[in-house]
């Protein structure tokens, strides 16, 4: 027998790996599942390499040796220690938290633009409400929103829709309460929290890629640093998004006001 | 006598005893496990079945594991049994022994019981 013992193999995405990129449909079906159980990405990239490995031994598609990905992704998680990831949910939390700094920063900018002060009534308030739990409750309907994209993302897309509409109607009522802040106060305090936030998400999306990726434990293939090289950039554009929009809608309410 | 497959549920409540019997000669992989079950009579074990009994094993730290690369495959991840895996063979052993002689007693009674009542039915009929 040819084995090495304890050799550990470097750090590989499996995505690189050929066998993966044969059964992508089995693959990503099964790490899917894994994922929305928040189980960590190394944990996820072992159970794929006794798949691999398996497969390669016998000779069978994954489909034949294993069943249904979906199912087996239950059953493999269940048997396995209860380590989990939550990063998913401080995600969420800061990304509701830049939407309604943005949706309130970018609101003054148009007042600060009309030389009005900042007002929000309770009707106001309570659609802010809805959107940010609509964002907060994001990582709860993941697993829906995958499983039927057009019922429940249109689902979700009401929601907010009519939150914002509802907060337009109510801008009228005259029981609105003038908020006691400059809006240029307002809107570039907002954009400076928008910011900070931003950075913090960075940071956490830096540090999942880190140490949460769905690495696989077997001998590594030659397209190895892809990922690690690609990551960098992955992770800055959605923190930045939002601060990006920001700026894009401010100076839209700017030259209009 | 040509005995041929035996019941599913059957070999689910066993399983687990075989596959720590087969670790007990020495570390060993999936793949192997199920290719010594096959050869001992237990049929074709997929690894829909296999790997989440294993998975178990290494949550009740009943075995150590660690990835191995060379052989044909990309890399074989090798199970070993620890103290405790042992001590839970023999344990199983001794409880296997003495349920399937409990089993084997109850059947060759009532194996007796049936032959004499079909015996005295025909008798009087």
């Amino acid at each position: 027998m040819s084995e090495s013992p304890g050799v550990q193999a470097a750090p590989q995405e499996v995505w690189e790996r050929p066998f993966v990129r044969a059964h992508q449909e089995w693959c990503s079906a099964f790490v899917l599942e894994l994922r929305l159980r928040d189980v960590p990405g190394p944990v996820i990239g072992e159970r794929l390499g006794e798949v691999e490995g398996h497969c390669t031994e016998t000779g069978e598609p994954p489909s034949a040796a294993f069943g249904d990905p979906t199912d087996y992704a239950r059953e493999i998680d269940a048997e396995s220690s209860p380590e989990r990831v939550s990063g998913v949910w401080t995600i969420a939390a800061l990304g509701a938290g830049q939407v309604l700094a943005m949706l309130v920063g970018t609101a003054a900018i148009r007042n600060w633009a009309s030389g009005e002060p900042l007002t929000y009534n309770l009707v106001q308030l309570g659609c802010l409400a809805v959107v940010a739990a609509a964002l907060l409750c994001l990582p709860r309907v993941l697993r829906p929103l995958l499983a039927h994209p057009w019922v429940v993302g249109t689902a979700l897309f009401a929601v907010v829709t009519a939150a914002g509409v509802g907060a337009a109607a109510a801008s009228g009522i005259s029981s609105a309460t003038v908020v006691p802040v400059s809006p240029a106060v307002i809107a570039i305090g907002l954009f400076m929290v928008v910011l900070a936030l931003s950075w913090l998400e960075y940071r956490e999306l830096t540090g999942d890629s880190a140490d949460d990726l769905v690495t696989s434990p077997l001998a590594p293939e030659p397209r190895a640093n892809r990922a690690a090289q690609r990551s960098g950039w992955i992770t800055l554009v959605p923190a930045l998004m939002v601060p990006t929009y920001y700026l894009a809608v401010g100076i839209v309410f700017w030259v209009l006001g | 006598m040509p005995t041929g497959p035996q019941p599913s549920e059957w070999l689910r409540g066993v399983l687990e005893l075989c596959v720590l019997r087969v670790m007990a000669d020495g570390p060993t992989y999936g793949y192997a496990i199920a290719g010594r079950l096959a050869d001992a009579g237990f049929g074709d074990i997929k690894g829909g079945t296999l790997y989440p009994l294993l998975a178990r094993l290494e949550k009740n730290e009943l075995v150590i594991v660690d990835w191995r690369t060379g052989g044909t495959g990309p890399g074989r991840k090798y199970f070993t049994l620890t103290d405790a895996g042992r001590a839970e063979l023999e344990h199983g052993l001794t409880r296997w022994e003495a349920f399937s002689a409990r089993v084997g007693v109850h059947l060759a009674a009532g194996g007796d019981a049936f032959v004499h009542s079909t015996h005295s039915s025909r008798s009087s009929a």
